[in-house]
């Protein structure tokens, strides 16, 4: 069971890996962009000023303006706060739903397994981003509709690893002396079988918001995500698109942030699978 | 072997079953009237309601279900959008997606395995952070973004490469490269965690104290094992490569299935929305029954006991 | 006297893993003739397999690191030759079998293709024929039933035993001069280790070649060796030939672990077992690494690690009880 002795020997594997402390400065940047958004930003992000449309960086504007004469700058970082809020959501629903239909297959086995994975396999039968795309294509395009899609198509991705490491698990003298002696079903799942079964949860969770923001901000990318005015990542691309040749730059930092916050959470989550699984150190 | 084969077909059943009762209920489900959806705001109601008889609508669910399913398998489910059936305007974009997949992973499994496998045999030198960087970087790279930025590079500043379309090798360059950028760098982890593991077995230190050379210790002993795990990566990343088209294509103008379900899902064609996403689906299936038996082929261990 | 096949002397070895230096093997020396079998015992982390390692230059280095030492093997320092002249001994003139067949072949090669393989590699220009007439004919060797079906065969559809004569079979196929045997019966049913533990001293009669037998198993030791060599912690305690250890052991842990078997001849209580643990390799104590399970320790055992001296002609032990100092 993973106690405070190896707690902080994952921590130290961690902040010894170059690449992880990376990634994690990287994170602690973004959450702090999108916490503190409204004191960092110097414009508003949505204020509109045609006779600025497309102005170059400049100390006003480091990042320049858009077609609408809007702060690239503060765009993006209001958009920070639009990722956190769809990675966040999307993948708590994913966490809650998947872990719970995967301890409940793992645990029990038979046929409540087999119905569990058989709809799962259907999700999975989706590949990438379809599954998120057919759900928008659905419900529409809004910012709500959005993470119910996403989160969705994280189901599958969580219950398969809950469920592996349950069965693993489950197989455990310990989880068998505390069936032999009676403790109930639920108490055995939440004290003895899921603690064992976190680690491969908690390195799902960090890579998923890493595909989940991909993913958000492809939709935005096709025109199905949040829809403007509100600063999306993925839908400023999309509109940057459109004057790519004469306006090349407005393309650029949208793409750049989405790009780091991603590779923030890949890094961490890289670090994180080698630091809990010491079987690849020596 | 063939009753293993006969025993994933029997599986694959009830996932089709699913996939296309899937497709058809996200579409049918959604809040609202379909028939309203199909014709648009402006329609008048009773073109409305002509819309909704005509295709069914007012029907109960099963019997629709049916006649769905019914329309997929003869090939007479029609497109709204364009007066023809759905699987005429399917198909040939499906040929084309296909080709940029193929392209695509034929990329990323030379390129990942070739870095996972350098990345496993000189574990922390700099080779292996440099692959270990690009990789993550190539796995968290925006597929749209990334492949803005070659356009702009190489059709826009050198005009080396087309921009867009199909038709020549110089067309599916770019698009290919971008769209297996991801899966390059998924198979190169894979591939060197899987190495890593394979290189600590006993059995390797038996191959070098026969006396082997370290080349055939890695390349025969070593990556053939390696590879068994790395088999299923390039399967499941096959799927998202049909995935990941949906958006390589609407940056490269390729007229893949990709940017067809796009374009459909915007003019609220549904009935070429739901067999786009029923065809992709079918195929990943298929191509991962494939990879199941290419892993028994692979490992003895599966083939004579499954 | 005939000069020894193999003599490793003050050899030293560390592995630098995360959690500290690993200090495997500290100033080790044996050796053996040609045509002897050699026994080496020690409890399980005493560094035996990490011994063996290093005669074949097998050591991962890093983690590994061999710190000092010299290894000569028929007159030639394998510490000093090129990767390309260790590789070419291994298999040829030195074999080795490891404790657990099951992981010890590939499983992915038949077995036939994997003890051809071992010729192939020291023979490159055999032809098909002659090659698959040497493998039939070591797999008869070592008793394989079937032998014309069990070269297309794969490991898993084999059993423990079988596989252990597959990797005997490998590793006699090029009639090597020194056979190391790393605990090769531990991880054998009991009705199968006698077998396999026969074949061994057969082939070794037959073929002429030494052999370094590892294990932790004293009886093994005695129904097999000509001399044992016995290790605790890193370090060798005692070598004498078989008889001497046996009729007359000198280092307190070599009594303790001959206490600690039941024998027949002599009239025993009850089994001796030696109080104490075994010293961590990571934070060795000053002195000799056994005295604190020691019931003979004097006081210069605290401060000065007791040096290997010959007590008699063949016996040596480390000890300061016994030699006096
Ligand atoms: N690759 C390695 N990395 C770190 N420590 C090692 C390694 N190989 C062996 N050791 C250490 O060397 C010591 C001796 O091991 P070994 O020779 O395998 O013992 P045995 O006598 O049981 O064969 C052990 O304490 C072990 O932990
Ligand atoms: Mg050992």
């Amino acid at each position: 069971m993973a106690d405070r002795s190896q707690g902080s020997l994952v921590a130290r594997r961690i902040l010894r890996n170059p690449i992880a402390v990376a990634g994690l400065a990287i994170i602690l940047g973004y959450l702090f962009i999108a916490a503190f958004a409204p004191h960092i930003a110097p414009f508003d992000p949505t204020a509109q000023d045609l006779s600025r449309s497309f102005a170059p960086i400049s100390a006003g504007n480091p990042m320049g303006c858009d077609e609408f004469g809007r702060d690239i700058l503060s765009r993006i970082i209001f958009g920070a706060r639009t990722s956190l809020i769809i990675q966040f959501f999307s993948v708590c629903i994913a966490l809650v739903i998947g872990v719970f239909l995967g301890a409940l297959g793992g645990y029990f086995g038979g046929r409540l397994d087999e119905a569990i994975m058989r709809v799962m396999d259907v999700l999975l039968a989706f590949p990438g981003i379809l599954l998120a795309l057919a759900i928008v294509a659905m419900l529409g395009p809004d910012l709500r509709n959005l993470i119910i899609a996403i989160g969705v198509y994280s189901i599958p991705q969580f219950a398969r690893i809950t469920r592996g490491s349950v069965i693993s698990v489950r197989q455990n003298d310990y989880v068998t002396a505390a069936r032999a002696i009676g403790e109930n079903q639920s108490s055995i799942i939440l004290r003895y079988v899921l603690p064992n079964a976190i680690s491969p949860i908690i390195i799902q969770t960090t890579l998923r918001m890493a595909t989940v923001l991909l993913t958000a901000a492809g939709l935005g990318f096709l025109g199905l995500g949040v829809q403007p005015p509100e600063p999306e990542w993925g839908t400023m691309l999309s509109n940057a698109r459109m004057y790519l040749r004469s306006a090349p730059m407005v393309a650029v930092f949208p793409g750049l942030s989405i790009m780091l916050v991603v590779l923030g959470f890949n890094f961490f989550g890289d670090g994180l699978q080698d630091a809990l699984n010491p079987r690849l150190k020596e | 072997m063939g009753r293993f084969i006969l025993r994933r077909f029997a599986m694959l059943i009830p996932v089709l079953v699913g996939v296309s009762l899937t497709a058809f209920l996200i579409l049918h489900l959604a809040p609202g009237d379909p028939a309203r959806l199909m014709a648009g705001v402006e329609a008048s109601q009773e073109d409305v309601d002509m819309l909704r008889h005509k295709f069914g609508l007012d029907r109960p669910l099963p019997v629709q279900y049916a006649m769905f399913v019914k329309g997929l398998v003869t090939g007479e489910l029609m497109s709204l959008r364009f007066e023809s059936p759905a699987m005429e305007i399917i198909l040939p974009k499906l040929k084309n997606t296909l080709i940029l997949a193929c392209a695509s992973i034929v990329v990323a499994v030379v390129l990942g395995v070739t870095a996972g496998v350098l990345s496993a045999t000189h574990r922390k030198s700099w080779i292996d952070y440099a692959a270990t960087i690009l990789s993550l970087f190539g796995i968290s790279m925006p597929v749209f973004w990334w492949g803005l930025l070659l356009m702009l590079l190489f059709s826009v500043k050198l005009m080396w490469l087309p921009s867009g379309g199909m038709g020549t090798f110089r067309h599916i360059i770019l698009p290919a490269v971008v769209l297996g950028t991801a899966s390059t760098g998924i198979i190169a982890r894979m591939t060197r965690s899987s190495m890593l593991d394979v290189l600590r077995q006993d059995y390797i230190t038996t191959a070098a104290a026969k006396g082997l050379t370290r080349r055939l210790v890695v390349n025969r002993h070593a990556l053939r094992n390696a590879l068994i795990p790395t088999v299923t990566v390039v399967g499941l990343q096959f799927g998202q490569l049909l995935a990941g088209a949906v958006l390589t294509e609407t940056v490269f103008t390729w007229p893949g299935i990709g940017r067809l379900l796009v374009t459909s899902i915007l003019a609220r064609d549904l009935p070429v929305v739901q067999a786009a996403l029923v065809i992709i689906a079918l195929l990943f299936v298929f191509v991962n029954l494939a990879v199941d038996i290419l892993y028994a082929v692979l490992d003895p261990r599966i083939r004579y006991n499954g | 006297m005939t000069p020894p096949l193999l003599s490793v002397s003050n050899l030293t070895v560390h592995f630098h893993t995360e959690a500290g230096v690993v200090r495997a093997l500290e100033d080790i020396s044996f050796s053996i003739a040609p045509g002897e079998i050699l026994g080496l015992v020690g409890e399980t982390g005493c560094g035996k397999s990490v011994t063996a390692s290093c005669v074949m230059r097998l050591i991962p280095t890093p983690p590994g690191r061999i710190v000092s030492g010299e290894i000569l093997f028929d007159g030639r320092d394998i510490l000093s030759m090129s990767d390309e002249e260790v590789r070419l001994m291994r298999g040829r003139d030195m074999a080795m079998i490891f404790q657990d067949p099951m992981s010890s072949l590939n499983p992915v090669f038949t077995t036939g293709f994997q003890v051809g393989e071992a010729i192939v590699t020291h023979e490159p220009s055999i032809a098909r024929e002659p090659l698959r007439a040497r493998v039939l004919d070591l797999f008869r060797k070592v008793n394989i039933a079937d032998p014309e079906t069990s070269v297309n065969r794969y490991p898993h559809m084999m059993s423990g035993g079988m596989k252990q004569r597959v990797m005997i079979a490998m590793a006699l196929s090029c009639g090597p001069k020194l056979l190391i045997a790393d605990e090769p019966t531990t991880a054998l049913d009991v009705s199968i280790q006698a077998q396999i533990l026969t074949l061994i001293r057969r082939l070794q009669r037959e073929e002429g070649s030494s052999v370094l037998l590892i294990s932790h198993d004293l009886g093994v030791i005695a129904s097999m060796a000509d001399r044992v060599t016995v290790m605790y912690a890193g370090s060798i305690a005692e070598t004498a030939r078989v008889r001497d250890l046996f009729d007359d052991p000198q280092h307190p842990y070599t009594r303790g672990l001959l206490g600690a078997i039941p024998r027949l001849d002599r009239d025993q209580g009850r089994l001796a077992v030696i109080p104490g643990t075994l010293p961590n390799l990571m934070n060795l104590p000053q002195g000799c690494k056994f005295r604190e399970r020691c019931a003979e320790a004097l006081p210069v055992c605290a401060e000065k690690r007791p040096a290997l001296a010959e007590i008699r002609p063949g016996h040596e032990a480390a000890c300061h009880a016994r030699t006096g100092r």
